[in-house]
């Protein structure tokens, strides 16, 4: 009965706050409003332990169904109000496809509703299903994906409280608004929850869409040029996944949960379950932006860093991963899906690393990586087996909480500095350490053995070796993510001589120490606020346990969850294979564990060992220049590509062709030749649905009733 | 102290077995720079002596100059030699870098590298041949068996006749070198001083 | 937790402090080889023994401090790394662990001030990218041969040379990248003839250079390993085999200089890459088989 209790706190204290903060006499006051989001991330850390206290799920692989009591679908109003419920969201979004007067996206947000409306009046039209089964499930993968959203999103809310204020400030935004940019935060928050919770498919697309919702809210937010057509092509990667899953339902028919789908289809007719599950491929595709479809991630990063991380880290792309891998059994089922889904994955794992590299703006270099890290949980899924499972599931927990560092950081910096650009943060390790140093950590814990990420990486890689294409996608993107992150870091780590020319006052925007805030930044870097900084240490202190805490993760937490969805009989899950005898294969992480120790006591003796200032670096026999030599600017200010200094691919003929225009800000993906082929199966499987449903409902086999 | 011989004379040995070289042109005529170069191409192969040309002061253990020491490249030519570790040797090649050779009495001409650095082997010529400029590593190759204390620049050659004295008629086509057979006499001979 | 026993782990702790000397020697014998391909006499045999030997004997070098750092860990880990071979470990993780040996010295290089470092430290990763990927396929199609990761396994399965004897050409390719040869001599060359002599480890000296040096060695003892490994039953074989590979590298330092960095990516990854792939699919095929028969 704690369940009950505890799904009411989760799903719906955050929102029931953030309504009282829209409310101006509050929003205007400073302190009750912090203290009233501290409350509702509270909240919801309270009520995720007393879920998991009601429901005991952590290293057992059960699972609970906990009914909503009378706010349950399977009670009759109620669930009248939840089918009906996506189709009054997809109201919502034909109200602002048309205030953006963007015929494309009326034209989307009507086959939108469409959709929806069409599933919504197969609902009412069957009968309802018997009381007394809940339509929300807990089980160990929920509750990984639960603690993520809830643990890894209330830091960031946490941190989102102070953020936007000065985010806003610099753009020349009312101030004011930043509480309705947190109580978006919040939604979005439940939102997730309640998709990861939900079993019944009128749930989960309740939760899908409003994070979709949030989403767009979120990164049209400050309302410049830029942000409105980020946020417009994000409703339209959105609303495309909301068809398909929602034609997905549609076929599905009346009642339908995901636990039926994996049980032969539930009452799903056999010709549409391929059908639905394709829907559902493609919408958790376009929700994780997977590879042709990252055009919506790519320009949400003109968002703030607490939407960003958000987005990256904890709610949005994560959505699509979980859905794939609750399914995953049922694809796997499916001949042609399941190796579809590994190459999709493992096609986004590499194109996506590749890219990264000839980038120099940080906020775009993490999108892109996290575009890769979701094509390998994508692919993670589509393996299926336990032990790949529970390793992508893993693979998904580090990388939120590393992503989440990542963003904040880099959003920590940009407040401080002014610039996000890898080339004007060059050397920001030497001169503000305490500011960069998260960011390193996040890369350490992305790139290095035996952080979870490469322990994850790993077990998948042993996991698909069978499959050539597959191993061969991975050890490209494998190559240039490691590249990827050690150029980063490698920018961030350079020297620069002290007593030079102080390089902050000879170029605006060239930082040369946290407290040289580039002119008109209104706040001062020095000054930056506690609450930020206290995130940011949670999460690195966080990432750095990763050390530690992949074992315990693994055993209580991520093979059970694989257990659960896949059961017992698919091999042995990844804590079977942890700390392996040397001889017997398997990733011996306490060795390597001890050995990254080594590795960092030796580089601590050896850095204490020299002593003195370096020796001035050799230039062709002639001391260093004065100037900075390395920076490479062009003529309007704007850092230009160091090919020198820097490590990017020249010309575009590896990576695909250039995909930002001159202001850096992305250009419409959608023309892509790519992408034009993921919209065209979205068109195809919308006709099979619909084709489907009708003809279903004449012949009969297998209409419900 | 039985036990630490054998190995300070495999370290000494591997100092005199392995000079690695970097060159400086202070600004004669470019004709000692490319006898130097000539002195790296396999005919000479002075690889066998362990010899590398590094182009990194930091990395060197010989210094080898040539031309005449200038205001200009004074300070430069002082940097580079400051930034090589000891034990570090320093070859003058040419006239120029012995006294300022055709350059000498210039208004902008201070003398040979010597008023700059400490010269350990002039080598003659203008220019030196390259199998002479070799000889003239050779000769200075065992000075880097032990670390010396700090030394002030060495000024010009103190004797008019060349340290060593290798054959002036270039062998005929086809015959050995013999310059080649007195450097693998010498090479016995450097092994440990 | 690691079930060793003391004889085995005095092997390991043996070969592992033994690797740098053996690497050394052959290293000279490569360069003697090199010379007489040249018409040259050639150093000694022992002249890389030398060559470090006086480096860690120089007079201290100031350095940078974070790049000190890294360069010590850059020897522990690439030295972990081949310890882990030795000891039987798994072949993925050495091969992980590999990569961040090789991500501590591109750090090393990038973190100093000479704009030559850190044009090298660039250029060490598009090394970087062009033979990773190699690493892994060559682990990947070991293990599909040998039906383990763990490279005890692998050893005792060996010769591989029949089920996958195009894996040879990917070997090549990182035997040739490890010693800096040709084309892959384009972060840091022993020779002048590449534009960019000494790259990443410019700023490096004395001790410093020694330790990057030794690390160096470290890593391509790994390399050394992994063809090893494809026939350790047969030490004879594998001695000829390490002999070939070698001799097709020598063959091609001495016809590729100059090329640049997309001529090596391009080299890497249709050469190796290709070979990988065709070794990848023929074990496939080969265990396939082998399940069914
Ligand atoms: S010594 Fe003669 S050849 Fe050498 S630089 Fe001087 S003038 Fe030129």
């Amino acid at each position: 009965m704690g369940g009950l209790g505890a799904i009411l706190l989760l799903v719906a204290a955050p929102p029931a706050v953030a309504a009282l903060m829209r409310l101006p006499s509050i929003g205007s006051r400073r302190l009750p409003r912090d203290l009233l989001a501290c409350a509702a991330v509270a909240s919801t850390v309270i009520g995720l332990a007393a879920l998991l206290g009601g429901c005991p799920v952590l290293g057992r692989a059960e699972r609970f169904e906990v009914s909503l009591g009378p706010l349950d679908p399977a009670a009759a109003p109620a669930g009248a109000a939840w089918s009906l419920a996506p189709a009054a969201i997809a109201l919502v979004f034909l109200a602002i496809a048309l205030r953006t007067r963007t015929l494309a996206l009326v034209g989307l947000a009507g086959a939108h509703l469409f959709v929806e409306v069409g599933a919504a009046s197969a609902q009412l039209a069957a009968a309802p299903e018997a009381a007394g089964r809940g339509g929300l499930v807990v089980d160990p993968l929920a509750a990984t994906l639960l603690g993520v959203s809830v643990l890894v999103g209330g830091v960031i809310i946490v941190y989102a409280l102070a953020y936007p204020p000065v985010h806003l400030a610099q753009r020349g935004i009312d101030p004011a608004r930043a509480g309705s940019s947190v109580a978006w935060l919040l939604v979005f928050v439940a939102a997730m929850n309640l998709l990861v919770l939900a079993d019944d498919l009128r749930l989960l697309i309740v939760g899908w869409e409003l994070t979709t919702l949030c989403s767009v809210m979120l990164i049209a937010f400050d309302g410049d040029a830029a942000a409105l057509g980020a946020g417009r092509r994000a409703l339209a990667y959105g609303l495309a996944g909301g068809v398909a899953l929602g034609a997905a339902e549609w076929l599905a028919g009346p009642n339908a949960r995901l636990s039926g789908l994996l049980v032969d289809g539930g009452g799903t007719a056999p010709v549409a379950v391929p059908l639905v599950l394709g829907g559902a491929i493609l919408a958790a595709a376009m929700k994780s932006a997977l590879v042709p479809f990252q055009g919506w991630l790519l320009g949400a990063m003109v968002a703030a860093a607490p939407v960003s991380a958000l987005l990256h880290a904890s709610a949005m792309v994560n959505a699509g991963s979980y859905l794939l891998m609750r399914l995953s059994p049922a694809i796997a089922d499916q001949e042609p899906l399941g190796p579809l889904v590994v190459l999709l994955g493992a096609v986004s794992f590499a194109a996506a690393a590749l890219a990264a590299l000839r980038q120099h703006d940080l906020k775009r270099i993490l999108a892109l990586s996290t575009v890769s890290t979701l094509g390998l949980t994508t692919a993670a899924a589509g393996i299926g087996s336990s032990a790949a499972l529970s390793a992508g599931l893993l693979l998904l927990v580090f990388h939120a909480v590393a992503k989440a560092l990542a963003f904040l950081s880099v959003g920590t910096l940009e407040q401080a500095t002014g610039t996000r650009e890898l080339e004007d943060l060059a050397g920001a390790l030497r001169t503000a350490p305490l500011l960069a140093a998260p960011l390193a950590i996040a890369a350490a814990t992305l790139a290095l053995p035996p952080f979870g990420l490469t322990v994850a990486k790993w077990a998948i890689i042993e996991a698909g070796a069978r499959n050539v294409a597959f191993v061969v996608l991975l050890a490209l993107g494998g190559a240039a993510y490691l590249a990827l992150w050690t150029g980063v870091v490698g920018r961030l780590l350079v020297r620069r001589r002290s007593g030079s020319v102080a390089r902050g006052a000879a170029e605006p925007g060239v930082v040369a120490s946290a407290d040289e805030a580039s002119p008109g930044a209104p706040t001062p870097g020095r000054r930056l606020p506690r609450r930020q900084l206290a995130a940011v240490a949670v999460l690195a202190v966080a990432s750095l346990g990763g050390l530690v805490l992949a074992a315990p993760l693994a055993a209580w937490l991520t093979d059970p969850a694989a257990r659960t969805v896949v059961g017992s009989g698919a091999g042995p899950g990844l804590a079977a294979g942890w700390s392996v005898a040397l001889g017997t294969g398997g990733f011996e992480v306490p060795l390597v564990a001890g050995l990254l120790l080594a590795a960092s006591v030796a580089a601590v003796l050896a850095a204490a060992r020299v002593r003195g200032e370096a020796p001035a670096a050799y230039l062709s026999g002639a001391g260093i220049a004065a100037r900075p030599g390395t920076l490479h600017r062009a003529p309007g200010g704007r850092t230009a590509l160091a090919r020198s200094g820097g490590f990017y691919w020249g010309g575009g003929t590896l990576a695909w062709g250039s995909d930002s225009d001159a202001a850096g800000v992305p250009n419409g993906s959608v023309g892509r030749p790519a992408a034009l082929v993921g919209w065209v199966l979205v068109a195809s499987l919308v006709t099979a649905a619909v084709l489907a449903a009708v003809l279903l409902g004449t012949a009969g086999p297998g209409a419900p009733g | 102290m039985s036990a630490d011989r054998p190995f300070r004379r495999w370290v000494r040995r591997s100092r005199v077995r392995s000079p690695w070289l970097v060159h400086f042109d202070c600004g004669g005529c470019n004709g000692c720079d490319i006898e130097v170069l000539d002195m790296l191409t396999p005919r000479y192969s002075a690889e066998r002596l362990g010899v590398v040309n590094v182009g990194d002061p930091r990395q060197a253990d010989v210094l080898v100059v040539t031309g005449p020491a200038n205001p200009r490249n004074a300070e430069v030519l002082r940097a580079v030699y400051d930034q090589m570790l000891e034990p570090k040797v320093v070859v003058a090649a040419g006239s120029c870098a012995a006294h300022g050779g055709i350059f000498r009495g210039a208004s902008n001409v201070l003398g040979g590298v010597g008023e700059v650095v400490p010269v350990d082997v002039f080598v003659p010529g203008c220019p030196p041949p390259p199998w002479r400029i070799l000889a003239g590593i050779i000769d200075a190759v065992p000075l880097l068996a032990d670390v010396r204390p700090p030394r002030s620049p060495s000024g010009g050659p103190s004797r008019p006749e060349p340290l060593r004295v290798a054959p002036d008629d270039r062998p005929a086509k086809g015959q050995v070198d013999p310059a080649i057979d007195a450097h693998d006499a010498d090479l016995e001979s450097v092994t440990v001083p | 937790m690691i079930p060793l026993d003391p004889l085995a782990a005095l092997v390991v702790a043996g070969g592992t402090l033994l690797a740098p000397v053996a690497v050394g020697l052959l290293i000279g014998v490569d360069r003697k080889a090199n010379a007489a391909v040249q018409l040259r006499v050639g150093p000694p045999v022992l002249q890389p023994l030398y060559d470090v030997t006086k480096l860690l004997a120089k007079a201290s070098a100031g350095s940078d401090r974070v790049a000190a750092g890294l360069l010590a860990a850059h020897l522990v880990l690439a030295a972990g790394s081949f310890a882990l071979i030795l000891a039987g470990g798994d072949l993925l993780v050495a091969v992980l662990v590999l990569g961040a040996a090789n991500l501590s010295f591109i750090l090393a290089a990038s973190a100093v001030e000479s704009p030559f470092a850190q044009l090298g430290a660039g250029r060490e990763l598009v090394v970087l990218v062009a033979t990773e990927p190699l690493l892994i396929l060559v682990v990947v199609a070991y293990a599909l041969a040998a039906g383990s990761f763990s490279s005890a396994a692998i050893a005792a399965g060996s010769p591989y040379m029949v089920a996958v004897p195009t894996l040879a050409l990917p070997l090549a390719v990182l035997l040739s990248a490890t010693l800096r040869k040709s084309p892959f001599d384009l972060a840091s060359s022993h020779h002048g003839h590449q534009e960019l002599v000494k790259g990443s480890t410019t700023e490096m000296a004395g001790g410093w250079l020694a330790i990057a040096e030794l690390g160096h060695w470290y890593e391509a003892a790994v390399i050394l390993a992994l063809i090893v490994l494809a026939a350790a039953r047969l030490p004879v074989v594998a001695a000829a085999l390490v002999a070939a590979l070698y001799a097709i590298v020598i063959v091609a330092d001495n016809t590729l200089p100059r090329a640049t960095w997309r001529a090596a990516l391009a080299i890497a990854w249709a050469v190796g890459g290709g070979g990988a792939a065709i070794a990848l699919v023929t074990a496939v095929l080969a265990s396939t088989k082998g399940a069914m028969g």
